[in-house]
Formats: C-alpha cells, structure tokens, sequence
C-alpha cells in the first residue's frame, strides 16, 4: 500500500490551439494522503483545473495534453494506464464534481438515473434492486427526498442539482474527490450549505479531497493543506495555518490576501493586484509573477527554486532567501 | 405525464384540423380566381356555349364559391372527394393510389436519407478535423448545393443511357412486377435520398459538436461511462432534439416537392397528378391533392410533437 494517496510529479499540461500553444501546468508537483483535504488556490487560468482533469485523465481530448511529468493515483501510474483501466478508477477510485450543477446533469435523463449510471458501471454484479436501494440511500444523504429520483434536473434549483452531482461523485465511495469550484456557481447561503455537506460526507466516508477554489475564505474552512497556483506554476505549499497564521507568504498569495475586503480596516478602495497573468503562450525562465510584483528584482528573471521557510510550507520566491539567511 | 402527453396531442389534433381547413379555403378561393374554365379546357376549342353551360351546370360550377366548399366539405363526411372533370371519375381513386406511389418514393428515400445523413454526420463530428470530417463535410455542402433533378439527369445519363444499369424513366405497379418496380424506383429514391441525406449530414455534426462541449458529457466521462454508451446515452439523446424538429417538417414539404422528381422520372405520383389538374385548371382535384398533402404535413407534425416530448422531458 502506497502511503500517499495521489502523487504528482513535475506535471506539466499544454494545450495545442491552431493560433498557439498554451503551456496551462509547468512542473507541478502534488501530494494528497488518505483521507485528506488539499486546497488548490489561484485565480482563473492558473491551471488548477487542467490539473484536476489530468489526474482522471479528462483533458479536452485532442486538444490538452500531459506533456510532462507522472501521475500515480492509488499506486497506478495514470499516464501509462489503459484506458479500460482509466475507465475502471474514474467515478469509483477519483470522482470530480463540477463547477456548474446547472450545466454537469444530462437534461434528457432522470436524476435517479443519472445516479444509477455510475453505480451499474463499478458494481456490475449488484442486482438492480440493491443498486436502486443504493440511489434512495445516496438522494436520502445529499438531503434529497428519494420519491424525487424519477424526475428530471431542469425540476430542481441549482443547490439541489449540485446536490445530486455530489450524490453521483459519492456513490461508489471513492478514495478522491476532485471538487473544481463546487460552490462558485451557488449563491452565498447555499455555497456554505454545499461545503457543510462535502465535508461531512467527505469525513463520514473517508474520502480525500481536492478542493479547486480562489476563495481563500472556503480554503481556511475546509482544508488541511494549500497549493497557491499561479499562471501553471505552484508557487507556494503549506498547511492552512502556515498561509493563514503567518508575516511570510509569496508575494501573489500576499495580494490574494490583500484583496478581500475587511472591514474592520478603512479603505477607499480595495487593493487590488496590477496587471494581468502572464501569457500562458510563452514559456517564462524566472518568476512568473515578477511583472506584477512590487519587490521584483533583477534576480527574479532567473529560474526560481522552492524554499522552505519554515517546516512544510514552502515558496517559490528568492525574496525568502535574504530573509533565511538572517535568521 | 401521459396525461399532459395526451392532452398535448389533443390539442395539437385541434390546431392542425383548423390549419387544414383554412388551408383548404385559401386553396379552393384562390384556384377559382386563375383565369380558366375546366368545363371548356375538359370540352376543347369546338364546344359550344351551350355545351359548356350544361356542363358547368352538370358539375355545379355555376354556383357560388362558398356553396361549392360547403358541399365539397360535406361530401368529404359523406366519403366522396367529388369528380374530377379532366380524369371523368371520382378523385378519391385517382389521387389515393397515387399518393401511395408518392409515398413509396419519398418515406424510402427520407428514412435512407435522415439514417445515413445522421450516421455520417456523428461520425463527422465523433472525428472532427480529421480527413474523415473533411470529406463528409464537403460532400454534403455539394449535396445540399446541388438542384435534385441536375442529379437525377445525371443519373439517367450515366447509370441509364451509357450503363445501361437502371432504366432511364418509367413506372411499373409494384403488383405487376415488384424487380421491375424496384429497378424504376431505385434512382428517384437516391436522387431524393441524397439531398436529405446532405443536409442531415450537416444537422447531425453541427449538433452532436453542440453536446459535446457540454459539461454533462464531461460529467459522464468523469463517471467511468465508455465512449459508445456516452455518444448513445448522453450525446445522440440530446443532439437529437433539433434532428427531430427538422424531420418532421422536412418529410412534409418532401411530398409537396415531388413533381420535379416526378415528372422528371415520369412517375405517376400525386405530384405530377397535381400539375395536371393545375393545367387543365381542375380546381377540385387540386383542392383534393392539397388536403391531402396537408393532412400529410399536420400528421407529421403531430409525430414530432410526440417524439418530442419523449425525447426532452423539459417539453412535457
């Protein structure tokens, strides 16, 4: 048994466009334990989900590829599996739910059917009557009245089709979930509901999490552990409370920060982080983050390593090394 | 549900038999209006005024239009379709049999047709950018260019004249010789199959490439589902609603615009019997041939409607 649930290596995911090539993930590397949750933060574009889709190996077919690195989820390296085997661990193994419940349910299918689907695949010997039994039991534990299984999505409100597609991820009980912005599409009382509920399932049943967000105020909530992203890159690891309880950040995580409003502080205007991100067309040498940052210097332009400014949490910026010294 | 399907259906009986007589009124008023008599095109050049006044009178086309529709309408109820002037004997067993050869042309040609058309058009879109893709893109942008009957001369030239494969033209009942008959059908139902064929092509990619961006088909990946059972179950169900839509409209301006075929192949079709009442300005066959081809329109109309709420619940 692999201790680590899902290790990623150097990943890297470009995308082949007929304008150009977009290099989406450069050398990520990744590590998730049984049972435990990791926050992906970063903003649009920053590669979290290409991320997420590669590990199940879900990229837009034809278009985004794995250029670089190795995926071992569970102890099978997902690059060199077949796609019978792919097929075997997606929705039983590594389950995702998506960002927009109104747009990841099949409208011409019932729910129940659609929770159906996915359980029939992994537990083909089950006779129908268990797996039906199985649908009441997960519509029962999303909060779903059971009765409601022969109905289609477009009569459900966007929290209870959200609902049923964390019924659909959870029904085979898998070891990961890859939640890609489960509560972006939500409004604000039911977003809290949704976390409460992944959360609760997650720990009743065991199951690690990746949480894709660029809500800091989910991740602090919810998760053990941080990836800060940016333009493909990660660029900052630790646990929660060495990103939220500390003076040393990476600059970028620093005006992810500085960018929620407070309001204990007055402020004319929130301080927002200049500029835009990189163009992810163009392979960058040095910090990827330098143009928008106020303390870039000269030495930003060179390649920059990870450095460990306390135990576990680590950044990639040079700005640490002065400051390491020091100490 | 069945409930509101059937009172859907209901409903929709209702507005096509409304659609239908109001398209009968138009038909009937207006063919009264073209310049013509029957009675003296039936007669020919040598009838005398008198002939033609007993004739008229014979027929009752001497009475008022609104008269003349009432009691076509009522003979309808009573099974009568009236007589036709040109073909002396009742239209009923003219224009039926001939719908039947219309009938046997066009559903052949429209089921091999939306079949193909939609195989290949999945097919496009299963390998889009490929040469595969290309290559059924750019005949069917020829098929739905290219004028029926060029193609239908180009096939009694070649398959006809030079091969000598297939008959140039003709009509054999299939009850005299049903190889005979198949050998005279066979190039009108290609020829008509290939333009629905064409453009079906071109729905059924643009489609199926519609629902494959869409988020659930990536859901059911993400569920462990295979590549057939997702093109089948998720994709196809989906890409199929605007195919339905357009079926039903297609198969019924398909028996409207046989006469080209028709009087190309020189097949007796309800087509070529309708320019033939128009000519000899035989209002109430046409009248006749029209109700017809509506009731024809509104009935497929009606199957779609059906389909249609099968197919997407959202309907319902």
């Amino acid at each position: 048994m692999h201790e680590k649930l899902l290790e990623i290596k150097d990943l890297s995911v470009e995308y082949e466009t007929e304008i150009s090539t977009v290099y989406a993930v450069n050398g990520l590397d990744l590590e998730v334990g049984y049972g435990e949750t990791l926050g992906l933060v970063g903003e649009t574009g920053a590669g979290k989900t290409s991320t997420a889709l590669s590990v199940i190996r879900l990229l837009p077919e034809g278009i985004g590829f794995v250029t670089g690195g190795s995926i071992t989820l569970d102890g099978v390296d997902m690059l060199a599996a077949s796609e019978e085997k792919l097929r075997s661990m997606r929705g039983a193994t590594a389950s995702m739910i998506f960002q927009d419940p109104m747009s990841a349910l099949n409208p011409v299918m019932t729910v129940g059917a659609q929770i159906l689907e996915v359980l029939k695949i992994h537990h083909p010997e089950q006779s129908k009557k268990d797996l039906e039994a199985r649908v009441d039991e997960m519509m029962e534990l999303v909060g779903i009245p059971a009765n409601r299984k022969e109905e289609y999505p477009h009569q459900f409100s966007g929290g209870m089709k959200q609902r049923i597609v964390i019924a659909i991820a959870l029904a085979c009980e898998p070891k990961l979930i890859l939640a890609d912005e489960p509560t972006t599409a939500l409004d604000v009382t039911i977003q809290a509901q949704m976390l409460g509920l992944i959360n609760d399932l997650q720990k009743r049943l065991g199951t690690a999490m990746i949480l894709i967000t660029h809500d800091l105020g989910v991740v602090a909530q919810t998760c053990e552990k941080v990836i800060v992203m940016y333009a493909g890159e990660a660029i900052e690891y630790g646990s929660a409370e060495d990103i939220f309880e500390t003076d040393m950040r990476h600059p970028y995580t620093e005006g992810l920060f500085n960018a929620i409003p407070k309001l204990n502080e007055e402020s004319a205007r929130l301080e927002a982080i200049d500029g835009m991100m990189a163009n992810p067309t163009v392979k960058i040498q040095g910090c990827r983050f330098a143009d928008r940052c106020k303390h870039a210097t000269e030495r930003c332009r060179q390649k920059q390593e990870m450095r460990e400014v306390s135990k576990g949490h680590i950044i990639r910026c040079c700005l640490y090394d002065r400051q390491q010294a020091n100490v | 549900m069945s409930s509101n399907l059937l009172k859907m259906i209901g409903k929709r009986i209702v507005q096509s038999c409304i659609t239908i007589v109001i398209v009968t009124l138009f038909v009937f008023t207006l063919i009264q209006m073209v310049p013509g008599n029957p009675v003296a095109n039936y007669l020919g050049a040598t009838a005398s005024a008198e002939q033609i006044e007993y004739y008229t009178h014979l027929y009752g086309y001497d009475r008022p239009v609104a008269v003349q529709y009432i009691s076509w309408i009522t003979g309808l109820f009573r099974g009568t379709m009236g007589q036709s002037i040109s073909y002396q004997s009742e239209i009923a067993d003219i224009l039926l049999p001939r719908l039947l050869v219309t009938l046997s042309m066009v559903v052949p040609a429209f089921i091999i047709g939306v079949l193909l058309g939609v195989f290949l058009g999945i097919l496009a879109a299963q390998k889009r950018g490929s040469w595969v893709d290309s290559l059924i893109s750019f005949f069917s942008n020829i098929g739905v260019s290219i004028p029926m009957f060029w193609l239908g001369m180009m096939g009694m030239l070649v398959l006809g004249l030079k091969l000598h494969i297939l008959p140039t033209s003709g009509y054999v009942p299939i009850e005299r010789d049903p190889g005979d008959w198949l050998k005279h059908m066979i190039m009108p139902i290609i020829v008509m199959s290939l333009g629905v064929m064409a453009s079906f092509m071109r729905l059924a990619r643009s489609s199926m490439l519609e629902v494959i961006r869409q988020d659930y088909v990536t859901t059911a990946k993400a569920k462990g589902v295979d590549k057939k059972s997702v093109t089948i179950r998720h994709q196809l169900r989906n890409a199929l609603i605007p195919i339905v839509t357009v079926m039903g409209s297609r198969l019924g301006t398909m028996v409207g615009s046989t006469v080209l075929i028709e009087s190309l192949f020189v097949i007796p079709g309800l087509g070529s019997v309708m320019m033939n009442g128009i000519s000899n300005r035989d209002f109430m066959l046409v009248a006749n041939g029209v109700l017809i081809i509506s009731i024809f329109v509104a009935v497929c109309n009606l199957v779609v409607d059906i389909l249609y709420g099968i197919i997407d619940p959202r309907t319902r």
